[in-house]
């Protein structure tokens, strides 16, 4: 007969091996040194994100100007946001910004990924720092210097064009070209980083597969598409929703571009936050576009997860 | 595992722990709080004389700091965008400035904030002279019968014209009304389609990002945007329909000036030779010479009813809350900067005319430009009073005149809408 120890003795019985009861208080201890180390990451992250992200959302419900109390209004700025002209033609602008600028860059920065990752392609490293280079130059900076090659009266792109007995027209200042410059300034700038993801995912794709694809007399497009394109779906993912935060934040270059015009023609969500917050001081209502803003990512990515997930293929 | 690899585990953590806490909060902890010794009041001063007039603003402040042992300016110069976000989040946190320069037109902004104080205390015998100071600045800064303002600079916008293209067109002189200045635009223009990167405009009229030039030509002709008492938007009054309706036409079918430009593009235009006029103040004379343009200025244009233009001014604001030591400073320095001596510098050195109306022009000689801008005629601060300015301009004014310019609506129809919109920041 064996004597089982009880439930809930609080002394390690003699059925327990003295090694099993130093594994788990071994355990426990290091998951405990873990989370101390992690703490100041944790600690900070809890500060100037969770915490900032908390006192936004209180300020949203207020009519905080940053001078004198913040009265509560409850769901007031939520409702203004409706029937507010400048507010809708800010978000219809960041769709419209996004529908274009995701898809455009996702193409071109692929297509460049597989160019560049031919393994005999020369001055390979070249282009690819080439094309990498406006990702980690300032955008301000370099949005500075677009907007001073763009100008319609002394830039030097119309001035090309205008040899060549082509015309920008207003270029910048035109209500019907703005967006489509700030756009293109977009892809250029995002469009190096999405490469480089895309060769990261393109090289861990085995040699074999598309070998086999080769010798089973597939042309390159079969191979691409129906290969190559489906093991990226992770990458595209991953892509796709940062390609979308970032359309979702464009502000750099449209505010030194065109400051938003020509009469808010090229205005986003995270411009009309600035000028409600920074010019206008009306931090509780820029605070609630903020979260509009929030909640139109959060639902979005959630939507590029799921639909990207069930597209994924393995061989 | 061992007591002591237990310890030395428990060691490494809590030195971990605190360095991570106290590195970066020491990182946010403000400058120490230096314990006030005694020796000179130190004041800070912003503004955002960036341009050619930025060394003269830096030698007399040098100058002043260097002349006495009592007060130190601590200035910094920055741009007028960046100031002006700057300068509430700065007062609200306790950080502001002791002096700030700002627009005419920015102060009721300020004053109505309680962020700056009155110094009607600072006017009198052996302090500021009322008699030689601007009048416009000090009615500026005026509220409810209180003065919150001190002259820094004060100037008239002014035509100035550019002589070669003037002759080449056969003008023998500038315009002295609107209707002149359109038809000697018109002359000036060599416009050809699709070539924008080498046409010649008859004026560089800018649209937004800089000093907004448009009341003088509405207030002229008998328009305007705000009622007197400025509690009233009037800008969708007939006269400004037919103003706004009489420019569009100019522009789009003369193209006398291209659409939408900044004001930093027309002065670029002035200054390369490719347009005929601009309207600017004395800040844009040096840099028109140094581009070898032969300029002449002359009075803004008369209008069918009257003769006006915008007086474009930076008074000294003093904030509110500073010490008696500090405030005491701040009227020594107002008084160096507005004193005979220093507004001819000011003057020669930076083509302003001086603060001071009681400086003889001979002293000036050395730069003609300053006696220029002293022949404007009815200058004044349009838009005094008004607490929402820069926001009625930059949000509905400038907007609604591009629009319409740009073809995307009548005047008739888009002049109402713009006057709810500026009725409903006048508050």
């Amino acid at each position: 007969m064996r004597i089982l120890p009880a439930a809930n003795s609080s002394r390690p019985s003699r059925g327990l091996s003295g090694s099993k009861a130093w594994r788990v208080t071994s355990k426990t201890r290091q998951a405990f040194t873990a989370w101390m180390f992690i703490a100041p990451a944790g600690v900070i992250i809890a500060i100037f994100v969770f915490w900032t992200l908390f006192e936004s959302l209180k300020t949203s419900f207020t009519d905080d100007s940053g001078f004198g109390s913040a009265n509560w209004v409850g769901l007031a700025n939520y409702v203004a946001l409706l029937s507010d002209p400048r507010f809708l033609n800010a978000l219809a602008n960041t769709l419209v910004y996004a529908a274009v600028v995701v898809p455009v860059s996702i193409i071109v920065a692929l297509g460049l990924a597989v160019l560049l990752n031919r393994p005999n392609l020369p001055f390979r490293g070249f282009f690819r720092v080439a094309v990498f280079l406006p990702f980690v130059t300032s955008l301000g900076i370099s949005s500075m210097a677009w907007w001073a090659m763009l100008n319609p009266h002394a830039g030097i792109i119309p001035a090309w064009f205008e040899v060549f007995g082509l015309s920008l027209g207003n270029g910048i200042q035109d209500p019907a070209l703005a967006m489509l410059f700030v756009m293109i300034v977009g892809v250029w700038r995002d469009v190096g980083f999405f490469m480089v993801m895309y060769l990261g995912g393109l090289q861990s794709i085995p040699k074999e597969l598309r070998e086999s694809a080769q010798i089973d007399g597939a042309s390159p497009w079969k191979s691409f598409w129906n290969i190559t394109w489906p093991l990226l779906a992770n990458t595209t993912m991953f892509v796709g929703i940062m390609a979308l935060v970032f359309a979702f934040q464009a502000f750099d270059q449209i505010y030194i571009m065109t400051g938003g015009g020509p009469f808010f023609r090229t205005e986003t969500l995270v411009l009309y936050i600035f000028s409600t917050a920074v010019e206008r001081y009306q931090l509780g209502y820029a605070s609630a576009i903020s979260w509009v803003l929030v909640l139109l990512v959060f639902v979005v990515s959630l939507f590029q997860v799921g639909y990207f997930s069930k597209r994924t293929v393995q061989y | 595992m061992t007591a002591q690899r237990r310890t030395r585990r428990w060691r490494v953590a809590a030195i971990g722990l605190a360095a991570g806490l106290v590195l970066p909060l020491a990182a946010c902890a403000g400058p120490a709080q230096q314990p006030q010794a005694s020796g000179p009041t130190h004041i800070t001063f912003w503004n955002w004389y960036q341009g050619s007039d930025g060394p003269t603003v830096e030698a007399l402040v040098k100058k002043f700091n260097e002349s006495q042992s009592k007060v130190v300016v601590d200035m910094t110069i920055m741009p007028k965008d960046t100031m002006i976000q700057k300068l509430l989040p700065a007062y609200a946190s306790g950080d502001g400035p002791t002096l700030i320069a700002v627009g005419h037109e920015m102060t009721t902004q300020y004053i109505t904030k309680k962020v700056v104080q009155p110094i009607d205390d600072f006017y009198g015998e052996g302090k500021l002279d009322k008699a030689v100071l601007p009048k416009a600045t000090i009615e500026a800064t005026t509220y409810d019968g209180k003065i919150y303002g001190a002259p820094m600079s004060s100037a008239p916008l002014m035509l100035y014209y550019n002589k070669t293209l003037f002759a080449k067109a056969g003008i023998a002189n500038p315009p002295t009304t609107l209707t002149e200045l359109a038809e000697d635009a018109k002359k000036i223009t060599v416009y050809k389609e699709g070539e924008n990167t080498t046409n010649v405009y008859g004026i560089g009229q800018g649209m937004f990002s800089g000093i907004h030039s448009w009341t003088a030509y509405f207030r002229n002709d008998g328009g305007g945007y705000v009622s007197e008492d400025r509690k009233t938007s009037i800008l969708d009054s007939p006269e400004n329909i037919k103003i706004l309706n009489y420019w569009t036409d100019l522009f789009r079918n003369h193209h006398i000036s291209p659409i939408g430009i900044s004001v930093p593009d027309a002065q670029a235009l002035f200054a390369a030779g490719r347009a005929g006029m601009v309207i600017d103040g004395p800040w844009g004379a040096g840099n028109y010479a140094k581009s070898g343009v032969d300029f002449g200025v002359a009075a803004f244009p008369k209008g069918s009813v009257t003769q006006t233009t915008m007086i474009v001014g930076t008074p000294i604001l003093v904030a509110a809350g500073i010490s008696d030591a500090q405030r005491e400073a701040s009227l020594e320095f107002l008084k160096f900067w507005n004193s005979p001596e220093s507004q001819t510098t000011w003057a020669v050195k930076s083509g302003y005319p001086p603060t001071r109306s009681d400086i003889p022009m001979a002293d000036l000689s050395a730069n003609p430009v300053p006696e220029m801008f002293t022949k404007a005629v009815g200058a004044e601060s349009h838009m005094r009073g008004v607490v929402n300015f820069q926001t009625i301009l930059d949000d509905v004014v400038n907007p609604a005149i591009q629009k319409v310019m740009n073809g995307q609506g009548t005047a008739e129809e888009v002049l109402p809408e713009a006057s709810k919109q500026l009725q409903a920041l006048l508050g």
